[in-house]
């Protein structure tokens, strides 16, 4: 079985600021800290579901408008 | 700079400035800073060894204590550490591991090949004494923690 690889790319600037809400806002919401949010939307880091799916809810969004994976050419 | 990021500089502060000092206590050759510190180890009496070794650790300690006590976190949400922080203690704690696994092992074969190709009595680092022994057990511990900090420096940079 072949190994799929890629990256997990995510929306949430976008959104965040076509909602007006700032990093500390959002991370107090989601109960991370504003760091791991700016990693996050800067796709250093890659959130775990849980976190994944609190950002998400916070947008009211379904979980595959914020996140997306792609695979690797 | 997060507070925890601005807390490792200082301990690698820290431990920098205690590896320095140990050395200093039990070795020789040039002079830095008016002491000698070099490559020569010097063996010593055990009541100055373990002078040496509690004065070293005691630097340790009440270094960590004035660290964490000046720079710890003044703001709530600083306080409790995230998946991402999380994330990143564990990796450095696994790079710590590592080093330390590493740094002993070099220390072994080390012996090993001093013993084996040994051609004359002045040998640079011979550890194979009380002062030698202490000397590189030391310097792996805290290069251990060297390298745990270094990781999360970098983790927060790239992660």
């Amino acid at each position: 079985m072949s190994k799929a690889t890629g990256r997990v790319r995510n929306r949430i600037r976008d959104l965040r600021l076509e909602r007006g809400a700032s990093q500390q806002e959002l991370a107090d919401e989601v109960g991370a800290s504003r760091q791991t949010i700016n990693a996050i939307e800067q796709e250093k880091y890659s959130p775990s579901l849980e976190l994944a799916f609190r950002i998400a809810r916070f947008f009211k969004r379904d979980f595959e408008d914020v996140f997306r994976f792609t695979k690797d050419q | 700079m997060s507070a925890h990021e601005k807390r490792v500089w200082c301990e690698l502060g820290l431990w920098g400035f205690v590896l320095f000092f140990i050395w200093m206590r039990l070795t020789d050759g040039v002079t830095v800073l008016g002491q000698s510190f070099g490559l020569s180890i010097i063996d010593q009496d055990p009541v100055k060894l373990l002078w040496a070794y509690g004065s070293a650790g005691a630097i340790a300690a009440i270094g960590q204590l004035i660290i964490r006590s000046v720079l710890s976190p003044r703001n709530p949400s600083e306080l409790e550490s995230d998946e991402r922080d999380i994330f990143i203690e564990r990796r450095s704690d696994q790079v710590g591991y590592w080093a330390g696994v590493g740094g002993i092992n070099l220390l072994i074969v080390h012996v090993l090949l001093t013993e084996l190709f040994r051609f004359r009595e002045d040998m640079p680092l011979d550890f194979v004494s009380p002062a030698g022994i202490l000397l590189g057990l030391f310097t792996v511990l805290v290069a251990k923690e060297i390298a745990r900090g270094v990781s999360i420096l970098v983790l927060y940079r790239r992660s």
